[in-house]
């Protein structure tokens, strides 16, 4: 007994599926090939070692606040047996795809300029201007935030023709581009977690609770939903940056993250409850409310210690990297965050076929 | 609401709401884990555990108690599909961010390199759980449930929705799989 066919019969008989006697021959094996013990030894160890793992424990309040989902009279979920996915949506996620594939530019909203946007202003060309330059960053050692720090890190260069050719109608016409550098993501990416997060936490804490007309409800959700989006979206770009360690986090701000990514899934599943689910629609508000209610918008404010990398191209192509990984839902999530521009945008531009240049810009509002 | 949850109450037998209890207390841990492993995010994984709770409530006189577990299994792992099929063109939020900061590997200690011994550090669990979260999910999904909740083969097919058959095999490879990335995590 060889290969897959032994591991195989191992694994059963971890499991005590073997009739008694397959059981005899596999012992006759282990008896006779050492290869064959070592390898049962491992998957013992490899058993008792995933059964080692950290256990997670549903919370203190879990029966309690499931017994009040059902004196309160909720439905079964819609999605406890999986509904087939319509043609509509299979076309739309195939164009989708297929956008994808043949893009030559992917709109990446993540950071936040309040500007207000005038899409009918016209640019001049003396206003298009392109960073091109890599500046080498001051070492590996950790550095404070200074927001005015993005703009001496601005070589400014005229690439007006890229941005006629290439860029025309993608980007709000007065804007111009940056070479993203940790501080100027940093800073505007807080700045509008702050904001949005704000926004959000007055908004919600503003709704009555006592209205349980369903109509009004999901205008309410609805109204929450952009200083929602705006806050998962710096919060997103923040959360990535701490991944990557090119920031370090404060705790309040930190917890801040986790709780507006909370905030936003109940908001998310208010704006999916159906017409029957005012219930659910009041609780996931309500929940909103109390998790909201928690933040200190003050303490989400403290300084950022960004941390140094290589070259600020270091950390263009690490962010390059991440939004066209090909593995895992990423680009597609990236492209969609593109949706909502009233922000800077960031902007991945490929040149396909021939140069195969790829560059990443904060685009500004001006 | 046209059948309120209270005249559904008192429609059950008090034997049936207390076996309603005891699964609650007996499974909610254990289908927060599946989902979680599932999802990667343990927020939505006590929800999916409380829905899936929800549901069997509202089932309570069709399905019987000793059913109760693959049941539940099942309809969580439907709920987490669920959701994986919408987040999958949405926006992935931001991974939890102290679990990311609690993936920064240090390099691995020559003398424990044995799977026991790895287990007895902080480090170890996150590379345990990353070696999970590696598994393709169809693999995940029989690990988890054999392997860590500890079901049945029988009961995994049923919450799986697949032939016993299959779910050995997959169980087979989950291993196979679990071995070799557990390895490659550790020897990062």
């Amino acid at each position: 007994m060889r290969g897959d066919r032994l591991e195989h019969e191992l694994s059963l008989d971890l499991d005590g599926r073997l009739s008694p006697a397959r059981r005899a021959a596999l012992y006759e094996t282990l008896k006779n090939d050492p290869q064959a013990r070592a390898l049962r030894t491992a998957l013992v160890e490899s058993r008792e070692t995933a059964r080692s793992a950290e256990r997670n424990r549903v919370s203190a309040g879990f029966h309690e606040s499931l017994m009040r989902r059902v004196e309160a009279g909720e439905g079964t979920p819609e999605a406890s047996f999986r509904q087939p996915i319509p043609w509509s949506a299979r076309l739309r996620d195939l164009g989708i795809g297929a956008a994808a594939a043949a893009l030559v530019l992917i709109g990446v909203q993540a950071l936040s300029s309040d500007d207000d946007l005038d899409p009918t202003r016209t640019l001049r060309q003396d206003e298009v201007a392109v960073n091109a330059g890599v500046e080498p960053t001051e070492g590996p050692e950790a550095m404070r935030l200074d927001s005015s720090s993005g703009s001496s890190l601005r070589p400014i260069v005229d690439r007006s023709n890229l941005f006629n050719t290439t860029l025309a109608g993608a980007v709000p016409p007065n804007a111009n581009f940056v070479q993203p550098s940790p501080w100027v993501v940093a800073d505007e990416a807080q700045n509008t977690f702050v904001n949005a997060t704000d926004q959000l936490r007055r908004q919600l804490l503003a709704t009555s609770r006592d209205d349980t007309d369903q109509s009004r409800l999901m205008r309410r959700v609805q109204r929450l939903t952009p200083s929602a989006q705006r806050a998962r979206a710096a919060a997103e770009m923040l959360a990535w940056m701490s991944r990557e360690q090119f920031v370090d986090l404060p705790p309040a701000l930190a917890g801040g993250l986790e709780a507006v990514r909370s905030v936003s899934i109940r908001l998310d599943r208010a704006a999916r409850s159906t017409d029957s689910q005012s219930r659910r629609i009041l609780w996931e508000l309500e929940a909103a409310r109390e998790q909201i209610e928690r933040i200190e918008i003050e303490t989400l404010g403290h300084e950022l210690m960004v941390r140094c990398c290589d070259t600020q191209q270091a950390f263009a192509d690490q962010l390059l990297e991440q939004v066209l990984q090909s593995r895992g839902p990423m680009p597609l999530n990236m492209i969609h965050m593109a949706q909502p521009t009233e922000m800077g945008t960031l902007q991945v531009l490929q040149q396909f076929p021939g140069g195969h240049e790829i560059q990443i810009f904060i685009v500004r509002q001006r | 609401m046209s059948r309120s949850s209270r005249d559904t109450a008192r429609d059950h037998e008090p034997a049936t709401l207390a076996a309603y209890h005891a699964a609650v207390s007996d499974h909610a841990d254990g289908l927060k884990n599946f989902a979680a492993r599932m999802l990667g995010d343990d927020l939505q994984a006590e929800d999916v555990a409380q829905d899936a709770f929800l549901a069997l409530y509202r089932h309570l006189g069709q399905v019987p108690s000793s059913a109760f577990r693959p049941w539940l299994y099942r309809v969580a792992r439907n709920l987490c599909l669920d959701i994986l099929r919408r987040r999958k063109f949405r926006l992935r939020l931001f991974r939890d961010v102290e679990r990311d900061d609690d993936r920064q590997m240090s390099a691995p200690d020559p003398s424990s390199d044995r799977p026991d011994q790895i287990a007895e550090s902080h480090e170890a669990h996150a590379a345990i759980e990353e070696a999970i979260q590696q598994l393709p999910q169809r693999f995940r999904e029989a690990f988890v449930l054999c392997e860590l909740e500890g079901l049945s083969y029988e009961d995994a097919a049923a919450a799986l929705d697949c032939p016993v058959k299959t779910v050995s095999t997959r169980l087979f490879r989950a291993r196979q799989r679990f071995r070799t990335a557990l390895k490659e995590v550790v020897n990062l």
